[in-house]
């Protein structure tokens, strides 16, 4: 199908359950709520190799906040609970913690909580000490500008990985527009992440490598210097290829982010918008382009 | 269902309704209500010879207790759910015990509310006696849960004792707020009295004012509290605001009781000797 004027592959990306936190950092003001935040989601662009992916899922506002200061609240997700208990223990020990004015709540209520501020309350040396309210524990830490305050447990839920959007078109300045446009798009919708650098990652993968010991390799069928040595998936004109990996707390969410990035990816010179798949046998949630498109009722 | 005790008036004799259970109150008819025993003096009645009972289905559950009400003592007593409203003064040991639900009280509280308190939420909008949210006497531990919102002064060794939870005056307090607290907070909107914190181990006391602090606090200067705003938070839900001062400017901090493990805080707006 077409979709003003750019051909829609008739095709699904193929997302699949992951684990998540939500976590809630505040500051003083926005900007330091920002730097935290960032600092935390840093280097969490793929599951293959960062443990984690991250991102910022939009800022909080000081009513939303448990200490209403303003916040930036921040989404991590990795395929265990185990996993994602070291990503978080990591990325708060060490980005949060140290930020000035900072504090981190949890922002999201399941049934699996780990309980983060309890293990990193022992970074007070004897000097940290706890308030309980409304059945919620809050760790304060002595810190060299006041305190640091942690919440004791943070919840660790189902969500959901791998949504994703491949846009080629010819002038790489032209596409590059339309993918950061779809990645604006995404950070739109609550819920929802793009975990590479400003939401667009350059280099699609393939699961494996003509090398032992590789787990993830360039995907060639995308790569334009290659067009001539391998079976390409590049139309003709096709010279550049972005794709947008989304993920989300939950298959609608994820649904809602492709649809909003879709929409503003269909650009001129964007020749060709289709999606990342693994013929069904990796996941269980099936994102097919055209419905995501016709239906918005799923999505809204 | 609504269940409405109107006691009358038989003089300054201690009635106490310890047997009085909310949740139990509304699963049984007005008849059988009338024939629960409750303490009058020294005596045994039937709670039937000293209130009137009346029930309406209409109503959210509620026990709602009115007529004289000053000399009905440990109302809501071991609470474990559901909601008590006294109309009017209230006597002694109001909630103490509690586990949960929520009592509130529209006139004043007598002595030694929320007493040994576990949970729940004790509203109160005019003035609480002594030893609110302290121990039982002979007791070392308070308090060890839950909420209480004071909308005035309250008397001497308030959260004496306490061990966790909440009490919030939005008044004045006596003599010895917070003595020998081993945990949780106390806040004082206006002035707390002498003996602030004696021999308290841990846990905060916020205080607009305080009168001759004790030899056992020193002080560590300004800081920012970020905890405060959390509960200042928390209290908005409620209805209660800390003064916009408190969060606008530091406070002074103080630790102690060094006399004790010193572990406590004193967060003070304004010092006066």
């Amino acid at each position: 199908m077409r979709f003003q004027n750019v051909l829609i592959d008739d095709t699904f990306a193929e997302a699949f359950p992951m684990w998540v936190s939500r976590l809630i950092i505040t500051a003083d003001t926005p900007r330091l709520a920002l730097q935290a935040a960032q600092v935390a989601a840093g280097l969490a662009t793929s599951i293959i190799g960062c443990g984690c992916e991250a991102g910022l899922e939009g800022a909080a506002d000081p009513a939303e906040t448990p200490d209403g200061r303003p916040g930036h609240v921040l989404l991590l997700f990795s395929y265990s609970p185990e996993k994602l208990e070291d990503q978080l223990f990591l990325r708060i020990g060490q980005g949060i913690l140290p930020s000035a004015t900072s504090a981190c709540f949890n922002g999201l209520q399941a049934e699996r909580m780990a309980k983060l501020g309890g293990k990193m309350r022992y970074f007070g040396d004897g000097f940290q000490s706890s308030k309980l309210l409304e059945g919620r524990r809050f760790w304060r830490l002595p810190v060299a500008d006041g305190e640091f305050v942690v919440e004791e447990s943070f919840g660790i839920g189902q969500g959901v990985g791998g949504g994703n959007l491949i846009l080629i078109g010819g002038m790489r300045k032209a596409v590059l527009e339309a993918a950061e446009a779809a990645a604006d798009a995404i950070r739109s919708v609550r819920g929802a992440i793009a975990p590479f650098p400003g939401g667009v990652c350059r280099s699609p993968s393939k699961p494996g490598s003509k090398y032992k010991n590789v787990r993830a390799s360039t995907n060639q069928v995308y790569c334009p210097t290659l067009r001539s040595r391998v079976e390409t998936l590049l139309p003709p004109g096709g010279k550049t290829a972005y794709e947008l990996v989304i993920d989300g707390l939950s298959e609608d969410i994820v649904r809602q982010a492709m649809r909003a990035a879709l929409l503003a990816a269909c650009q001129p010179d964007v020749l060709l918008i289709t999606a990342g798949n693994y013929g069904g046998k990796l996941g269980p949630y099936h994102l097919y382009l055209h419905k995501i498109l016709e239906d918005p009722g799923q999505c809204e | 269902m609504r269940v409405t005790l109107t006691f009358l008036d038989i003089g300054p004799v201690a009635i106490d309704v310890r047997s009085l259970q909310p949740a139990e109150i509304f699963t049984i008819p007005r008849s059988e209500i009338e024939k629960i025993p409750i303490t009058v003096g020294n005596r045994l009645i039937l709670l039937g010879d000293v209130s009137k009972v009346e029930c309406s289905t209409r109503d959210a559950d509620e026990l709602l207790f009115t007529g004289v009400t000053a000399f009905v003592n440990h109302a809501g007593h071991g609470m474990k759910t559901g909601k008590l409203i006294i109309a009017d003064e209230g006597g002694s040991f109001i909630g103490a015990g509690m586990c949960a639900g929520e009592i509130e009280v529209l006139g004043s509280a007598g002595d030694c509310l929320g007493l040994g308190m576990q949970g729940g939420l004790v509203r109160v909008q005019g003035n609480a006696g002594n030893w609110c949210g302290a121990c039982q006497p002979g007791q070392g531990s308070g308090m060890s849960g839950g909420i209480i919102l004071v909308g005035k002064n309250a008397g001497q060794e308030t959260g004496a004792g306490m061990q966790r939870g909440l009490i919030f005056i939005s008044g004045d307090t006596g003599e010895y707020a917070g003595a020998r607290m081993q945990a949780g907070s106390l806040f004082v909107i206006g002035k707390a009295g002498v003996g602030t914190g004696l021999g308290m181990r841990r846990g905060s006391i916020v205080a607009g004012k305080i009168e001759n602090l004790l030899p056992g606090f020193t002080s560590t200067g300004f800081a920012d509290n970020e905890w405060l705003r959390i509960y200042s938070k928390m209290l908005e839900k409620k209805g209660i605001y800390l003064p916009s001062a408190w969060m606008e400017r530091e406070m002074h901090r103080y630790n102690g009781d060094t006399l004790e493990l010193g572990k406590g805080e004193l967060i003070v707006y304004d010092f006066t000797e």
